[in-house]
């Protein structure tokens, strides 16, 4: 699903990333974790299409991609409803959305607990709703790739593991391949899933259950 | 008293201040929004230079004038994605040269037949029937831009990184967003005038975004509401032999005004 050779990233000078090297099959779990400026984001952003590498290769099949981005909009004058920013994440849009496209968007707030937010203007939302809100965009046209860039980082700690619940369950059901990057690995992880450790290259690439021999060794995540 | 309508001069004025109205305020959010406010303001100094220009080179000064004012402000989107300077610089370096050119040709030329008062302030009962053709083309070319990429502008307005995320052209529908505001402006200074024809871009979404929450709403109350103070303005404008461009920023100003002090009275 998605193969990295001998990426590289350089802003000028300073390289973000070298040497990124890795393949992940289709409907994996992927966890990165690694200090902060490790080059996490940069990493995501190649992923998405957001950055070209300075040079290597990347292969991605993925008929469509979800993507939540660690920072999220804050424009505060912004006038646009919850409805409207989720549905920007259909693949298709029109100028008017369907009775079966608004009775999606509202079954998906339902799920995460926020229907009541339907038409409300995004400037009025918390941080924590607002994620939601994005999550559902990247969620709501069955990405087979899903990217998640810290989602949690504005979630508060009761939600937090109920976004995780909901987040294995999709994994169940859709059976998409997930990329999280995190500061938290204790939440997110299962034990069949992956770890990725960078720090300005890949240092640690493997199952949960190796990684703790590798933090054992010395190597603490953030 | 509305005898003065039946005049054609005033029929064409009303057919154009519509016409520019509507072409304004749906480019309004899309610039207003994405904090590109004063491009508008940025490219009316640069028509003074481009219809100078036009006057002195042919009898038609909008043949030179909209392609001079639209390859300006694709300058000034190139400018801006460079990283060098930022967006506000960039409309600020490239609209003060161009008003500085226009008022050196100006001053050299010979026998220069036309008012610098009357580019300034602009006078919509004098435009020309071309000029009200170029109005309704302008509209129908916006028109159809909205509502043709009407959810692309949205995603590129809110969210950029996003928009570019969902495989979205932003840089050509930048540049395409930018001719457009190019070609509404040198239609609008002769009529509107070089120092409020900016007006008619900013105070649609500005005034529609105190009483809305969506983004689809900005944009319609914004038309709504541009079309009737318009309109209002050229009626009130000519009796009173004011210039009609001023009256309509005048009652913008007094909308903006009524609606934050009455916005307290209700839920937004």
């Amino acid at each position: 699903m998605i193969d990295y050779q001998n990426v590289n990233v350089s802003f000028g000078k300073f390289q973000a990333l070298y040497d990124v090297n890795f393949h992940l099959q289709k409907g994996s779990v992927l966890h990165i974790v690694g200090p902060n400026g490790s080059g996490k984001t940069t990493l995501v952003k190649t992923l998405v299409g957001l950055l070209k590498p300075s040079n290597g290769m990347i292969t991605i099949n993925a008929e469509h991609m979800g993507y939540l981005p660690q920072k999220l909009n804050s424009k505060t004058n912004m006038p646009m409803t919850v409805r409207e920013v989720i549905y920007s994440g259909f693949r298709k849009q029109r100028i008017k959305p369907t009775k079966e496209e608004c009775e999606l968007i509202q079954k998906w707030l339902e799920r995460m607990e926020i229907s009541h937010l339907f038409t409300e203007s995004m400037t009025h939302l918390s941080g924590g709703q607002q994620q939601r809100v994005y999550l559902i965009r990247a969620l709501i046209s069955k990405p087979d790739l899903l990217i998640l860039d810290e989602p949690t980082s504005a979630l508060d700690p009761s939600f937090r593991e109920k976004f995780y619940l909901l987040l294995d369950e999709i994994h169940e059901q859709e059976k998409m391949t997930i990329v999280h990057v995190t500061h938290d690995l204790t939440d997110a992880v299962k034990e069949n899933c992956y770890v990725m450790y960078v720090d300005q290259t890949i240092k640690f690439f493997g199952t949960y259950h190796d990684f703790h021999e590798f933090e054992h060794k010395g190597h603490h995540h953030a | 008293m509305l005898d003065f309508l039946s005049y054609g001069f005033i029929q064409q004025a009303i057919v154009i201040g519509i016409a520019l109205a509507l072409s304004a305020a749906l480019l309004s959010p899309f610039l207003v929004l994405n904090q590109q406010a004063m491009i508008a303001d940025g490219l009316a100094h640069v028509s003074f230079a481009g219809i100078i220009l036009g006057i002195l080179l042919s009898g038609e000064a909008l043949w030179i004038a909209i392609p001079f004012v639209m390859l300006a402000s694709l300058l000034i989107k190139y400018l801006s994605t460079t990283k060098t300077i930022n967006g506000d610089a960039a409309i600020g370096l490239v609209s003060s040269i161009s008003f500085a050119i226009g008022l050196i040709i100006v001053k050299k030329s010979q026998g220069f037949n036309i008012s610098i008062e009357s580019m300034l302030v602009g006078n919509m009962f004098t435009a020309t029937r071309s000029e009200m053709i170029l109005s309704l083309l302008i509209l129908l070319f916006i028109t159809l831009f909205v509502l043709f990429f009407y959810r692309k502008l949205f995603m590129m307005t809110y969210d950029l990184n996003y928009a570019k995320f969902s495989k979205i052209n932003v840089s050509l529908l930048g540049y395409l967003l930018s001719a457009l505001t190019a070609f509404f402006i040198v239609v609008g200074v002769r009529t509107i005038g070089t120092l409020l024809i900016s007006a008619l871009v900013v105070f649609p979404s500005v005034i529609s975004s105190q009483v809305t929450k969506s983004f689809k709403n900005t944009l319609i109350i914004g038309v709504g509401s541009s079309l009737i103070i318009v309109v209002m303005g050229i009626f009130v404008a000519h009796p009173l032999e004011i210039p009609v461009g001023s009256t309509i920023v005048v009652i913008y100003t007094i909308v903006f005004l009524l609606i934050n002090t009455l916005k307290p009275l209700w839920r937004k």
